[in-house]
């Protein structure tokens, strides 16, 4: 995975994702927004540049959800190419993040 | 992650490494009714042995019919298991049991019959020995419902990964044998009817032991009468036949060659061949082991039209195997009179020269056995049907009772014994001929005896072989996988949904299988490229796969467990999981 970019306004974290999301970049992902996310209510992800998502990466942001909403918030997960798409309706992902269409 | 080449380097420590479960997992088949001859020989004495040689037409006719039953029921219920289709397992499982009792039944209540009114004469032609191998049969017609069972106990056991608990059965029931028969047959003086008695009831215990994991509701597959499909009996027959044709054979073999020993040599004859043949099964085992682990790997390369590996799996067997054959025949040659002396000590008694010379001669028969074995085996997975079938009926009976009928009166017993030999020669010149036959000229090469088409086989372009050790090569393989698949012109979709699922898969198998014993793994993966359709192969020697694990995936309790393999499953053409031999085979196509 190439660079993630964090923005932090207030209690919003907008995070700018980038190239494959797999196993091993999932995990360095995790470790990143763990860092990111203290006093955090929403979350905004930006899918435009991902080309690749495994579950590993579904994972992480089926925790960033759990947590946000916990807070009264959630995840938003804007310019989410076709293809991924797909994976998040195989999985019943839809039901559970927002996804805001382009 | 390497790229696989040569390929064939893995194949011969592969099945050496295989080999020694498979002749462990033989050998426990077969003490029991060593357990049984030694009592039968030492306390009875040699009538002891004529009668369970008369028997042996009908422990072999039994074990052909449960063994068709085993590998249709086996084969079909891992088909559906590979497909999720759990009630489908379940029907495979409850019809047959359904259809062992029913055969079970019918020899109990057939043989007790034939005991009670003395209809036995088609077995023990010898009027004399008649009345006790009445009173055998009428003991061991107690055990043939549970011999029908047990086998298909065990085959669904290993399919829910529980074969442990079949060797636990099995050793059970040999202690119990052994006490049985110490109690009866040195202890009460019952005779054959102990004899046959211990061997019933250790049946039952064996059956007990290995039915007390389907009772205790821990099992994936369920006895359920409701929508049963009874045409898939007929399924369950049709698959299962092939493989125990070569056993029914054999059981027709047994009535003619008795017979003929019966007229000739006298129920002394009977008495040294059975002791021949029963104490040979132990070192069967050996060949049966081979055999088991060829099979597998046929198998998988035929599925795979892996040509290399073929052509290695068949090298190893005869270049690596038969010679070990040899060297275990030797020994058993030297051990002539050792062997003899476990059953017979008087030496004047004309069995136990009789039993000497068939240890001398008999075991010449095994690495040319073998070698039919092998072939018939390849012949069977790769669809050579009329070498398969004249085979059988050759190795089955026609050979060894054509030859003991021609030599029997200038030889006497050792007609049967070279027969056995002469058997050997004439399945493995079949061969040879049928290649000859088939390519209009002398084989060169292994490759030349087999026999495989021109065409068979994917070509090294259309191919992707990749071995793995950790989870970052998982990832590097998922990026390969892709890349191979756009390469070949597949759609950008399919080309994303492959890595993917071997992402996902792969993943999965490094991150549990890699984890749970200490044991040294190794994850092999294959991507060929046909028709415009993939399939991938990824293929492991951890702990095999969970049924009960494959049922949460159907059917979650917490819909994100699994998530990955659930996604694979969605998006998959096919998937299909076989655990073999130690072997985890998963395939995937799309």
């Amino acid at each position: 995975m190439a660079e993630t970019i964090f923005e932090k306004n207030g209690t919003r974290l907008t995070v700018i994702l980038e190239g494959r999301l797999d196993t091993l970049s999932a995990s360095v992902l995790e470790k990143k927004m763990q860092q990111h996310l203290d006093g955090i209510r929403e979350v905004i992800m930006d899918f435009e540049k991902v080309e690749y998502l495994s579950s590993s990466a579904l994972r992480v942001l089926l925790a960033t959800e759990q947590l946000t909403k916990t807070r009264g918030g959630g995840v938003k997960l804007l310019h989410v190419n076709e293809r991924i798409m797909e994976i998040f309706n195989l999985v019943g992902f839809l039901d559970v993040v927002e996804v805001v269409p382009d | 992650m390497k790229t696989r080449s040569p390929y064939s380097q893995t194949v011969a420590p592969l099945m050496f490494r295989l080999l020694p479960v498979q002749i462990l997992l033989a050998l426990i088949g077969c003490i029991n009714s060593i357990v049984s001859s030694l009592f039968a020989s030492n306390v009875i004495g040699s009538v002891g042995m004529t009668v369970t040689g008369f028997y042996s037409p009908v422990s072999t006719l039994l074990g052909a019919i449960s063994a068709m039953l085993v590998g249709g029921s086996q084969i079909l219920c891992g088909k559906y298991m590979g497909k999720n289709l759990v009630e489908k397992m379940q029907n495979v499982f409850s019809l047959d049991l359904i259809v062992s009792c029913i055969v079970g039944g019918l020899f109990t209540a057939f043989f007790i019959l034939t005991s009670v009114f003395d209809l036995n004469g088609f077995l023990a032609q010898d009027p004399e020995t008649r009345p006790l191998f009445n009173q055998y049969v009428l003991g061991q017609a107690a055990g043939m419902l549970p011999t029908v069972l047990y086998s298909q106990f065990a085959a669904f056991l290993s399919l829910e990964n529980q074969a442990r608990r079949t060797t636990i059965a099995s050793i059970i029931a040999i202690a119990a044998n052994i006490g049985l028969n110490f109690l009866f047959v040195s202890g009460m003086g019952m005779g054959v009817t102990g004899l046959a008695l211990a061997s019933s009831l250790s049946a039952w215990l064996f059956l007990v032991v290995e039915a007390q994991y389907f009772i205790s509701g821990k099992s994936t597959l369920r006895l359920s009468f409701r929508q049963m499909q009874w045409r898939e009996s007929g399924e369950i027959i049709k698959i299962g036949f092939p493989g125990a044709m070569s056993t029914g054979y054999q059981a027709v073999r047994a009535v003619l060659v008795n017979a003929m020993l019966a007229a000739y040599v006298g129920s002394v004859g009977v008495s040294a061949l059975a002791t021949v043949n029963t104490l040979m099964s132990f070192f069967w085992a050996i060949p049966n082991g081979m055999l088991a682990v060829t099979r597998m790997m046929f198998s998988i390369s035929i599925g795979e039209e892996d040509r290399q590996t073929l052509v290695d799996t068949m090298r190893t067997a005869l270049y690596r195997y038969v010679p070990i054959m040899c060297a275990v025949v030797a020994m058993m040659i030297a051990a002539a009179v050792p062997l003899t002396r476990l059953y017979y000590r008087d030496v004047s008694d004309p069995v136990y020269a009789l039993t000497v010379t068939g240890f001398r001669i008999v075991p010449l028969c095994m690495p040319l056995s073998l070698i039919y074995l092998v072939f018939s085996c390849f012949g069977q997975v790769s669809g050579k049907q009329a070498l398969v079938y004249v085979l059988a009926a050759l190795d089955g009976v026609v050979c060894v009772a054509g030859f003991t009928a021609l030599l029997i009166p200038s030889m006497g017993m050792n007609s049967v014994y070279v027969a056995n030999v002469l058997n050997g020669v004439v399945t493995t010149l079949v061969i040879l001929f049928y290649s000859v036959f088939k390519r209009k000229k002398f084989p060169r090469s292994t490759e030349d005896l087999m026999v495989i088409p021109e065409n068979f086989g994917v070509e090294e372009k259309d191919r992707l072989d990749l071995s793995l050790r950790s989870m970052e090569e998982v990832v590097q393989v998922s990026r390969t996988v892709q890349a191979f698949c756009l390469e070949k012109g597949i759609d950008a979709r399919r080309a994303y949904l492959a890595g993917l699922s071997m992402e996902e898969m792969a993943g999965n198998v490094i991150a549990h299988g890699f984890t749970k014993d200490k044991k040294r793994h190794f994850v092999d993966i294959r991507v060929v490229y046909r028709d415009n359709g993939l399939i991938l192969r990824i293929r492991d020697t951890c702990k095999a796969f969970d049924p009960a694990t494959r049922k949460e995936i159907a059917e979650p309790d917490d819909p994100y467990r699994n998530m990955g393999i659930r996604m694979v499953y969605s998006i998959a053409g096919s998937i299909n999981y076989q655990s073999v031999l130690g072997l985890n085979v998963l395939t995937i196509t799309f």
